[in-house]
């Protein structure tokens, strides 16, 4: 066991606290002078103070002189460190570390961080009593909450797989609490801002920029026309070839039935989009960039190559949006292309869509005074009262998550911090999502046929949005509302029908991991199949130029005097402590004087 | 400088309604209003004496002569002027904590001095390490008196005892004496001061000045007395616990006095400085007229 302090630095008040507490005892013990024409008849006075009260160091003295020590002890961030201190890993499993960092040995940033970590635990696993192994993607979760012998932890450490996710690794650490008894090493293609501590530690093979081309999208355009939109993040221009495979139902069953492909040209940081003619039977379709030639340099990711984009031919969906702003401002534009017609609120509530019947309805910061026959989602931000009423909810803390709604595919709880959110009185059809402090903020509903969602907090202009929950929450929304079928899709009901596995494309997985792959997924109600794709596309996973810094110590600071204070005898403890010490030291018979003044 | 306000007229007219007497007769150095033990020339018939050659005629008594044949004088009692002795302790303890007692010694200073203007008697003040033997008289005896006390200090020489003794190698009459103090000092000190006072065949007074908080000393927490004049530290807690202690003390000491006094014919009188002046005048200096 050793001891440790996490601020040694307000050791330094021990002296004078110390010195204070001596120089006060002094006074103390001195009685006041008082200067008296003569002392002669006090003299005589048998039952008087026998001797001076200058220096005394009873009990009364040590006692005080601890409880400060104790408190300075406290304020040091005082701690000690048990036998059974182990070393906490982090893994990042998300998208980048697909990179290929090394061109001779073509393998990606992962495998090669696995590799460091294997090496170090050779190193520093004797400093430990145990491993515990945490990994990023799709959602930050650590295998076991009790030590691991590396034996046990070496097989799944060999298993694991990248996927696609982000690693938001420093809301990761920022929210991470763990103790004095662990140190943590994260791997992962981060570098730290500044130093290091022995508590927390970034380790990477990454130390410089790669290239990487993308696939960000795949958008419908009218006249069968299907738009496959390339990013590129290399320094240099780039020519390369991108392939579409165009998948035909047929009795049933999506098959592929032709493939076609196009050369395009990227100049450094351009984005393009490469237009393909599709026949009207087609239902699906996947785009992938040519995978020949990859390097480091020019696209060290592949898994961002690929995109998946389904053709309802059913929905001849038109989209009314209720919104003071426009579509191009609302940017609704990116998702439903050119099927986005505009009213005002003031025109909606004229009645001009009482007859018309739209495939979805988006009230923007605009609350109907009553639902629509449509499917509608009710987008409320300090809205004026309508059918539903709102309330504002300043910092509120989520306390229902329902994991099951496909609103919520890809989300935790952890990534939404709301600053203000309006709660709403549903009606009782509507079924919570997200509940903060048990008031409504997000809702599904069926009446009848027609889907509603409530959210409570606003998700408009979607290009705009910084925060990439948001985002995927929005497409979740939309995809769910966009859906006609007359009952809600059940997630486990899906099928993986297409995606890619270890850069080659398969059918018909039926996997307990489809939730975290990409793909074309079907599902079916009973007699009518449709069909759902599901992609992944993050610039600050694909965007490898620059290496991303983490700060490190301002982490480090605020997690070490978590992790004294959380630890032990931790401040508070020791605070209540002392005070229960002054407050005996009150009612102590130790402390009271006798009648001649002595201390007993 | 002018007397104290305390020296209103009411008592200004109260004390020139009383009068300052010796226990007994000395001898003065010019007429005055107390009795003589010098026989001469005075109102009051003293004996007779048989006529020696050199005797005025004018005082034989011709109607003894007739009736017995010879040839006697008759004498008379001498009124002659008193000198009165002030002796005043200005020691550190007069001032302290504050100058009330110094001020009522000076009150009772100027009280009787200003008896001693009204009856002609001479005074003689004794302030050691300010006046030694200085003598006053007359009828601005009072003011002199009172410019002089005022620029009496503290004495720290701690030369109280010498200066008092020098003070009456110089006096060629004796009378009466005034000490006045707080006499809570060293008693075998102040006892042979007494003793060299009477010594000097004086008719000595004894006035006491005391504070109401030496009488009665507040109770309060602890503190350490420190003597004004020694500097000696005593450790004090006056509770009620100890204050009859204090009390009983206190009363041994003043009784210790009177009886000393007493027996050494020493008129010993007790005043606080919280007493109305006229009243104490009314008490120690002299009866009524």
């Amino acid at each position: 066991m050793s001891l440790g302090f996490s601020a040694p630095a307000f050791l330094l008040l021990a002296i004078p606290v110390i010195g204070g507490l001596i120089y006060a005892y002094l006074n103390r013990g001195q009685a006041k002078r008082q200067i008296v024409s003569s002392t002669i008849i006090f003299k005589q006075l048998k039952n008087r103070p026998s001797v001076r009260q200058r220096i005394q160091l009873p009990w009364r003295f040590f006692y005080e002189l601890l409880a400060l020590l104790i408190l300075v002890l406290s304020i040091a961030g005082f701690y000690w460190q048990s036998p059974g201190k182990y070393w906490q890993v982090i893994i990042d499993n998300s998208l980048s570390l697909s990179a290929i960092a090394d061109a001779s040995s073509s393998k990606n940033i992962l495998a090669l961080n696995i590799a460091q970590l294997k090496n170090d635990y050779q190193s520093r696993i004797r400093n430990f009593s145990g491993i515990k192994v945490c990994v990023t993607a799709p959602s930050f979760e650590c295998w076991s909450d009790g030590f691991q012998t590396w034996d046990e932890v070496i097989s799944k450490i060999e298993d694991l797989k990248i996927l696609p996710a982000n690693d938001l690794l420093e809301s990761i650490l920022s929210s991470l609490t763990t103790s004095p008894d662990v140190e943590l090493t994260v791997y992962s293609d981060y570098l730290s801002n500044s130093k290091q501590s022995n508590k927390l530690k970034l380790s990477t093979v990454r130390s410089g920029g790669l290239g990487n081309i993308a696939i960000t999208e795949i958008l419908l355009r009218p006249n069968q026309t299907v738009s496959v939109g390339i990013q590129s993040f290399v320094s240099t221009p780039v020519q390369k070839k991108v392939k579409l495979y165009l998948l035909s139902e047929i009795q049933g069953k999506l098959v592929l039935t032709e493939s076609k492909e196009n050369s395009f040209k990227l100049n450094p940081d351009q984005k393009i989009f490469v237009d393909f003619k599709i026949a009207n039977d087609v239902r699906a379709v996947i785009a992938e960039i040519d995978s020949e030639n990859r390097s480091p340099t020019v696209d060290a990711i592949g898994k961002d190559n690929i995109a998946f984009q389904v053709i309802n031919p059913q929905v001849q969906a038109e989209v009314l949006l209720v919104s003071e702003r426009s579509i191009s401002e609302s940017g609704l534009a990116v998702v439903f292309d050119d099927k986005v017609k505009l009213l005002s609120p003031t025109e909606y509530q004229q009645g001009a869509t009482s007859s018309k019947k739209y495939s979805l309805i988006i009230f923007d910061n605009y609350i109907p005074k009553e639902f629509p026959n449509s499917n509608h989602l009710i987008i409320a931000s300090n809205s004026e009262p309508g059918i539903i009423q709102t309330e504002l909810q300043r910092s509120p803390q989520i306390t229902t998550w329902d994991k099951e709604s496909a609103l919520l595919r890809y989300l935790t709880p952890d990534n939404f911090q709301f600053k203000n959110v309006w709660s709403a009185k549903l009606p009782s059809w509507f079924h919570p999502v997200i509940s903060s402090n048990n008031q409504i903020i997000l809702a599904t509903g069926f009446l009848g046929q027609v889907k509603s969602v409530y959210l409570g907090f606003p998700i408009l202009p979607l290009e705009q949005s910084n925060n990439q929950a948001i985002s995927i929450l929005s497409l979740n929304t939309l995809k769910w509302l966009e859906e006609t079928s007359e009952a809600p899709i059940s997630f486990d009901r899906e099928t993986l029908v297409y995606t890619l596995v270890d850069q080659k494309l398969v059918s018909e997985i039926h996997s307990n991991q489809a939730s975290s792959l990409i793909g074309i997924f079907s599902s079916s109600d009973g007699k009518v199949k449709s069909y759902n794709a599901k992609n992944f596309y993050s610039e600050e996973e694909s965007n490898l130029k620059v290496v991303r810094k983490i700060s490190i110590p301002t982490l480090l600071i605020s997690k070490e005097s978590q992790l004294a204070n959380s630890s032990n005898p931790n401040l508070n403890q020791l605070i209540w402590f002392v005070l229960v010490m002054m407050l005996a030291a009150l009612y102590s018979p130790l402390f009271i004087f006798d009648k001649k003044g002595k201390e007993r | 400088m002018p007397l104290p306000v305390t020296f209103t007229p009411q008592l200004l007219r109260q004390l020139e309604l009383q009068q300052l007497k010796a226990r007994k007769s000395f001898l003065g150095s010019r007429q005055g209003a107390h009795y003589s033990p010098k026989r001469g020339h005075g109102i009051e018939f003293s004996d007779f004496r048989q006529y020696q050659p050199g005797d005025d005629l004018r005082h034989i008594d011709w109607n003894l002569v007739a009736r017995s044949e010879r040839f006697y004088i008759k004498r008379f009692r001498e009124e002659q002027d008193l000198l009165v002795h002030l002796i005043l302790d200005n020691s550190a303890s007069m001032f302290s904590p504050s100058t009330d007692k110094w001020n009522r010694v000076v009150e009772l200073a100027l009280a009787i001095g200003y008896l001693s203007s009204m009856q002609q008697d001479r005074l003689q003040l004794a302030v050691p390490g300010h006046f030694i033997g200085k003598k006053y008289s007359g009828k601005n005896l009072v003011y002199k008196l009172s410019d002089d006390l005022a620029q009496v200090q503290i004495n720290s020489a701690k030369t109280f005892d010498a200066d008092l003794k020098l003070s009456f190698t110089t006096t060629n009459f004796p009378g009466v004496a005034y000490y006045i103090s707080d006499f809570l000092d060293d008693p075998e000190k102040i006892k042979a001061n007494f003793q060299t006072l009477l010594a000097r065949n004086l008719d000595l007074r004894v006035i006491q000045v005391l504070t109401p908080e030496e009488i009665t000393p507040r109770l309060g927490t602890k503190v350490l007395a420190v003597d004004s004049e020694t500097g000696q530290e005593v450790p004090l807690e006056v509770t009620a616990s100890n204050a009859p202690e204090y009390q009983q003390a206190f009363a041994k000491h003043q009784k210790d006095w009177q009886d000393f006094s007493y027996q050494r014919q020493i008129a010993w009188y007790s005043c606080d400085t919280s007493q109305d002046l006229a009243e104490i005048c009314r008490k120690i200096l002299g009866v009524g007229k």
